[in-house]
């Protein structure tokens, strides 16, 4: 199987609230390999963490986040699966799961993108 | 139910979804007779959120009814097929349509619902999506369909790609970035070492006015391009090089950069490459031109010239090495300070003394090294 690459993608909802984001992903900084910060948004990488767990990262941060995107690439086969969750009414909704090809999960970056308008990041941006 | 979630009043809508959203938590049965109506809901809505996150939790349940939306589909086919023929014919024929068009739209989108969770179980009915393609509703919802199926790693999408192709101008962008999505699997890019058809379909989608299609093309032509774009004529490299070079230099989306610069590398390597053989007589008619060019382009960038710096050491023909030695000297005079020429940054990467200038990107250096390889021929 090989270890999961997971990316995590969220959007802030307020610029306020990032130092908080960036304290719950630092609970994970054994494993996280890189962050980048756009705006509003931050994203991050993680070795060896799965969607469900990074689903758990995003479930804690709670209220500081509008969006959140999880895509997690299994490592011996590239296959990615996606996880879109937005903020309704003070709780995360789960609104998509999408599985992809062997592409680490490109496609499915591109698909929320095309259909949710949320740019999440992946391996190769 | 039903009355709230088409109700006129869109904080009433909001609220029904909101309470079916429950419902299905519990119940997906229950709710998913309500599934239609929730489609209706999911774009630009108050309620859409709900309405999404309701019919996520339905299918996920797998309590659809795939056949009943397949025969729709097959039925405003069915209906198309005969209005088409019988129009001009003279024959006044009264029969009503089976189906509207909001029944059409409403399945097309369910069937794209079923294809993320029940892949295996809808892929037999590719033939029913792709023949709902010409039908204007039902489209959106058969072509995301298509694209999910031709993505999934369980199944196998058996639809010609010039059927797909036909779509790539659509006037809905979404339309477009499926349908080049699904031409991307179905051509097997980056699988298949050779994957060039349609390229040309495919290089002019990065230059769509619409951004997730860009991005969406740029993600299929950057697989396995390593390997594919050294089977492109000359004349499909250079209009290739043109069109991505301006997205690396104008495009203001970082993701759409980002990968326009990755797919540049390869391109890049290809051109040298091929310009390179053709110089030696190898095939073709000499392009160095286009090798000059490049060497030009990339002193521009460092990123870019460690990729031409690297096919460049390929090859040890005189042209070749002027092209090697303008781009050291290129390199060099964008650090005045540093080196008073391109064979003083060649020098320096000798030193190996810890004396490194420290302000100079690393990658100037490694780049260094690299044309110093080829000079110790």
């Amino acid at each position: 199987m090989g270890d999961p690459m997971t990316y995590l993608t969220v959007e802030i909802a307020d610029s306020e609230l990032g130092a908080v984001v960036h304290d719950a992903i630092d609970e994970w900084k054994a494993s996280w390999a890189s962050i980048v910060t756009r705006d509003d948004t931050i994203a991050s990488q993680y070795h060896g963490i799965d969607v469900e767990k990074a689903t758990r990262v995003v479930e804690r941060l709670g209220d500081a986040v509008d969006r959140a995107l999880v895509v997690s690439v299994i490592d011996s086969s590239r296959v990615g699966t996606g996880r879109l969750f937005v903020r309704v009414d003070d709780r995360l909704l789960l609104v998509e799961t999408v599985t992809g090809g062997e592409n680490r999960g490109v496609d499915v970056v591109d698909y929320i993108r095309r259909h949710y308008g949320f740019p999440g990041v992946g391996y190769d941006a | 139910m039903r009355d709230r979630l088409v109700s006129d009043d869109p904080a009433e809508r909001r609220s029904a979804a909101a309470d079916l959203y429950h419902v299905a938590g519990d119940d997906p049965d229950a709710a998913a007779e309500y599934a239609p109506v929730l489609v209706d809901l999911t774009d630009g809505e108050a309620a859409s959120e709900y309405a999404t996150a309701t019919l996520h939790r339905i299918v996920s349940a797998g309590v659809l009814d795939i056949e009943a939306h397949v025969n729709t589909l097959e039925e405003g086919v069915a209906d198309d097929g005969h209005l088409a023929s019988s129009f001009g014919s003279g024959v006044d024929d009264r029969n009503p349509q089976s189906v509207t068009e909001t029944e059409l739209r409403r399945s097309a989108e369910l069937l794209a619902w079923i294809a993320k969770h029940q892949p295996t179980d809808l892929a037999d009915e590719a033939g029913a999506l792709r023949g709902a393609l010409p039908l204007e509703p039902a489209r959106p919802g058969a072509m995301k369909a298509l694209f999910l199926l031709s993505s999934s790693p369980t199944t196998r999408l058996d639809v010609p790609t010039k059927a797909i192709v036909a779509y790539v101008d659509d006037d809905d962008p979404r339309v477009r970035g499926d349908a080049i999505g699904t031409v991307g699997q179905l051509e097997r890019f980056g699988k298949r070492h050779d994957a060039v058809p349609y390229f040309s379909t495919l290089i002019g989608a990065v230059e769509d006015p619409d951004v997730t299609v860009k991005q969406t093309a740029l993600g299929v032509l950057t697989r396995g391009a390593e390997y594919w774009t050294h089977s492109l004529s000359a004349r499909q490299l250079h209009s290739a090089v043109e069109r991505v070079l301006a997205l690396c230099d104008r495009e203001s989306d970082p993701t759409v950069r980002s990968r326009a610069r990755s797919l540049f590398y390869d391109l890049a390597s290809a051109v040298v490459n091929t310009a390179a053989r053709s110089a030696l007589g190898v095939d073709g008619t000499p392009n160095r031109a286009v090798a000059d060019g490049l060497v030009e382009t990339a002193a521009r960038d460092v990123a870019l010239a460690s990729t031409v710096a690297t096919s460049l050491n390929y090859h040890h023909d005189a042209d070749t090495e002027v092209r090697r030695d303008t781009l050291l000297d290129r390199i060099a005079e964008r650090y005045p300070d540093r080196f008073a020429s391109g064979s003083e940054l060649l020098q320096t990467t000798l030193n190996e003394d810890g004396k490194r200038p420290g302000d100079v990107p690393a990658l100037v250096l490694d780049l260094a090294s690299v044309l110093l390889d080829a000079t110790a021929e």
